[in-house]
Order: structure tokens, then C-alpha cells, then sequence
């Protein structure tokens, strides 16, 4: 596995477009690792991850930043601490289509937030479920005086995950004071 | 203000051809008037844009002999002389807007230039200030389902329960002034909108408020304010301050603070919580109730912090963010 000493981790559940995310961003073909799906209850697609999917993208100094997306399965956790030791911020997708989705998304912020907490949450697929209400999570951030911005995403857009990796970097700018400058007003 | 609105009424088209032609014309005319798009049934229409083979339909010309307004007929079938628009027909796909320009200049401005035009009622008077009470009638669970609006027409229909908004095509990348209001929603309300694509009602009150110069000074300067999520701008260009923003009133900050750290106007500081306590996100709270440190106050070494912001620019460079 290539270990990059910057990086930005693509957590979530299975079948939420971690890898489409890091495909829209990775200047490299990413190495994938998938195989038959064979856990259909947990998601209808075909193939999925089962190890870790790897992008990178450099910076004009040639520091190379790694894209690192984590196997949605929860019998692959034991690797989730490894890959986000040290990352710039986590990403974490979640399926609106997912049964009992808030669960799964208090789930991986638990485990998540040990990690790095600087986090950002993606709900995604939010068309194909039209009858579950997207309201149900800003009310779980607000009820749970949670601090992680979440955002409405479609995986497959690249200004979308450009949206969530800028929020990592806003909440790290503002918590060292980086932002005194450059801002051109709206 | 005194604003021109124009009436158009659209009937028998695809909501796809519909959208199109909306915001075209909604281009075309946005700086002379205001455009109210309205059902076949309305008593005051300026323009009729009508599928041709409804157009010999008995109910289309009884309205067309009782009231005198130009009609634009819609034909999806190739012109056969090579004109866009011929007889008052307009022939699809639209190769070139100019023949639809000329044709409204000559059969619908010019013609509301000799006629009196409907005037819309001056709103600016009535919300000079977004009081508490406006802000919780506008997000009442009873108030279901109401229709948004301002000078210029028709903004959205809003489902309360639901936190939907359906968006009228031709204002999606919408801003409003000091006319904005709301109404209930009638049945002939739903025919403004395009029910295609639902936003959640939350980000698109916050984007529309945030993108309207006129909503800066609705909040107190020496407040602090926190918020309950972070709001989701729909544009690149707001992105990047509209994240810092959040990322600073996600913990509670001092308006005036933030405006410091981030190096923004005052404006561009209360807009943001302007936009915020119209869509219904956060609220005004004391000084103990907030977290947020300006960076003087924290002990990061300059070393670290160059480093640090040296990182984050290449990041932002390289992203274009």
C-alpha cells in the first residue's frame, strides 16, 4: 500500500460513491480493488470495495496528496485507523437510500471522529429516495450539536467533493487563524 | 417601486420546451419589467406562448376574441421556408434567439408601451425590516405550502413540511430585494413552477437572501451568533467565503470578530446571518455560548502557522478552490 504523508480519507458506507468521489478528483487512474458483491442486503450494487481505493493528486511543489477511500464493510475496519492517521480531513459519504441511515451515519461518526475529526459529511443518492426526508439529518446535527458540516452531494460531481474537500480546509484555517487573508469579498 | 409586470400565460407545452422559453425571455426583458407567469385562465395576460395544435381549439379562440393579447404559436415541427419564426409561429429547435427577440420587441413591448401594464403593488414599504414574526410565519408547519414572490414575480412555492422549494425555471439563479414576501400558495400558483427538481427549502432560502445585495443590514453588528449547520452555497463563487463564514458561526462567533479574521465588510458579515436567520438556521445568543477564538488568541507559532498556510494555498491553487 502506498502511504502518502498527506492525505484525505473517503469514509462511508457501502455503495456511496467513495470511489466515484476519488475518481473525480485523482490526477492517476486509481487503483481499485473491487470484487463481487455478495453482501446484497447492505446494497444492491454489483461490486465493491474490499480493500482500499488510492488516487493522488500534486501540489505545484511536487508534494503528492493521497486519495484514500476505505472499504465501506465494517469487517474491514481494523484498516480504517491506519489510513486515517495524520489525514488533512475525512470525507464521510453516506447512502440516503441506506436503511436506518441516520444510524449508519452516528455509527461511522463514532468511530470516525477517534481518528480525525476533522470531518465532512456527503448524503448522497438523494433523488432516488424522494419519500425519506433530507431534513431528518440537519435536525440530527442540530439536535446532537454537532459541528461537521454536512452537504447534499452527488458523487459523481466533481465540484461537489471540491465543495466538501474546501470545508476541510476552511475549518482547518479557521481553527489556526489562515484566513486573514485573500478573501475576495462576495 | 413603481415596476412594470408583464402576464404570460403558457399552455399546452412540455415543461422542458416551457423552461426553455422562459428563461430565455426572462433574459431578454429582466431589466424592463417584471414577469409573471400565469395559467390560460388568468384575466390579465400580456402574452399567450400556445402548442400549435391547441391553438384552433374553440376555448383557446374565445379567450384570444375576448381579450386582445399577442400569441406566439409553438410548432416542434421543422420550419418549411427556413424562417425561426413565421406568422406568428414559432418553429423548434431554436437555432438563433434573435428572430424570438425581434418578435417580442415588435408584438409585446412595443405593444405594452401604448397600453397601460399592470402594476404591481409597492411591497418595499411593508418589510423594511424581516421581523421575527415574518421569519416564523414563512417556516410555520401550518403555513403547508406558500408562494414566494417579489417585484419581478413569481420566486418559488414552498412546502413547509416537506422543506421543499420548487423554483420558478427562469429565477433559479435568483436574488431578490426588500418587494420579497409570501403568500398561500393558490392551485393557479403551481403552474409558475417547475415541479421537476425539488431544493431542500433551507439552502435555497439561504442562497437566494445571500445572493441579494439589499439584506445586510437587518442584524445587530455588536451580536454573536451561532448556527445550526452549515449552509450549502450552490454557487463557486460564494463558496469559499461562505465556508469560512460557516466554519467560524458553526461555533459561535462575534459578527464583528469574524468580519476581522476573514478580512470581509460588515455587510458581507450580516448578509451571511441575515441569510441564515431567514432560513431558519441558528440564532442570536450570548457571549458564553460561543467558541469561537480569533487567531490572536491562539498559540501557534508563526513557523507552524507559515507552514501551515503556505500548505493550504498550494492546496487551494491546485484545486482552484
Amino acid at each position: 500500500m502506498i502511504i502518502q504523508q498527506y492525505k484525505i480519507v473517503f469514509a462511508g458506507s457501502m455503495g456511496a460513491g467513495k470511489t466515484e468521489a476519488i475518481k473525480s478528483l485523482s490526477e492517476i487512474p486509481i487503483l481499485e480493488t473491487e470484487a463481487f458483491n455478495t453482501d446484497v442486503q447492505s446494497h444492491q450494487k454489483t461490486q465493491t470495495t474490499v480493500g482500499i481505493d488510492y488516487g493522488e493528486i500534486t501540489l505545484d511543489d511536487g508534494i503528492k496528496i493521497g486519495l484514500y477511500g476505505t472499504p465501506g464493510q465494517s469487517r474491514f475496519d481494523f484498516i480504517w485507523s491506519v489510513i486515517c492517521e495524520g489525514a488533512i480531513g475525512i470525507i464521510l459519504l453516506l447512502d440516503h437510500n441506506s436503511p436506518n441511515s441516520i444510524d449508519v451515519l452516528n455509527d461511522y461518526l463514532k468511530t470516525f471522529k477517534n481518528y480525525n475529526d476533522n470531518i465532512v459529511i456527503g448524503i448522497t443518492h438523494i433523488d432516488e429516495n424522494k419519500e425519506s426526508s433530507l431534513q431528518q439529518y440537519r435536525n440530527w446535527i442540530k439536535a446532537n450539536e454537532l459541528t461537521y458540516p454536512l452537504f447534499f452531494i452527488d458523487a459523481r460531481e466533481q465540484e461537489h467533493i471540491l465543495m466538501m474537500v474546501e470545508s476541510l480546509i476552511a475549518s482547518l484555517e479557521v481553527k489556526v487563524g489562515a484566513t486573514s487573508q485573500g478573501n475576495n469579498h462576495a | 417601486m413603481d415596476r412594470h409586470c408583464i402576464n404570460i400565460a403558457t399552455s399546452g407545452l412540455s415543461s422542458k420546451v416551457s423552461d426553455e422559453l422562459k428563461i430565455l425571455i426572462r433574459n431578454f426583458i429582466s431589466n424592463q419589467y417584471g414577469i409573471n407567469w400565469v395559467n390560460i385562465s388568468s384575466n390579465h395576460i400580456d402574452l399567450l406562448l400556445i402548442n400549435e395544435f391547441f391553438f384552433d381549439s374553440d376555448n383557446i379562440q374565445n379567450i384570444l376574441q375576448n381579450k386582445k393579447f399577442p400569441y406566439l404559436k409553438i410548432s416542434k415541427t421543422p420550419s418549411k421556408n427556413g424562417y425561426q419564426i413565421y406568422e406568428h409561429t414559432l418553429y423548434l429547435p431554436l437555432e438563433k434567439v434573435e428572430p424570438l427577440l425581434e418578435w417580442l420587441q415588435k408584438n409585446l413591448l412595443s405593444f405594452l408601451n401604448q397600453n397601460s401594464v399592470a402594476i404591481v403593488p409597492d411591497l418595499s414599504t411593508e418589510l423594511l425590516i424581516i421581523d421575527e414574526q415574518f421569519i416564523r410565519n414563512l417556516h410555520s408547519p401550518e403555513n403547508t405550502k406558500l408562494h414566494l414572490f417579489d417585484d419581478k414575480g413569481t420566486l418559488a412555492i414552498i412546502d413547509n413540511r416537506a422543506q421543499i422549494a420548487w423554483i420558478e425555471p427562469s429565477r433559479q439563479k435568483a436574488h431578490t430585494n426588500m418587494s420579497f414576501n409570501f403568500a398561500f400558495a393558490k392551485t393557479s400558483d403551481f403552474t409558475k413552477v417547475s415541479r421537476k427538481k425539488s431544493y431542500c427549502l433551507q439552502d435555497w432560502l439561504w442562497n437566494l437572501i445571500w445572493c441579494s445585495k439589499e439584506f445586510e443590514n437587518l442584524a445587530s453588528v455588536d451580536g454573536y451568533f451561532k448556527i445550526d449547520y452549515w449552509p450549502q452555497p450552490y454557487q463557486k463563487e460564494y463558496r469559499k467565503v461562505s465556508l469560512q463564514l460557516s466554519a467560524c458561526f458553526i461555533q459561535g462567533a462575534k459578527i464583528t470578530d469574524v468580519a476581522k479574521q476573514l478580512n470581509l465588510s460588515i455587510d458581507d458579515v450580516l448578509r451571511f446571518v441575515t441569510a441564515c436567520v431567514m432560513a431558519n438556521n441558528g440564532r442570536f445568543v450570548s457571549a458564553n455560548k460561543c467558541s469561537y477564538a480569533p487567531s490572536s488568541h491562539l498559540e501557534t507559532s508563526n513557523i507552524d502557522n507559515h507552514f501551515f498556510k503556505n500548505f493550504i494555498g498550494k492546496i487551494r491553487r491546485r484545486f482552484g478552490l
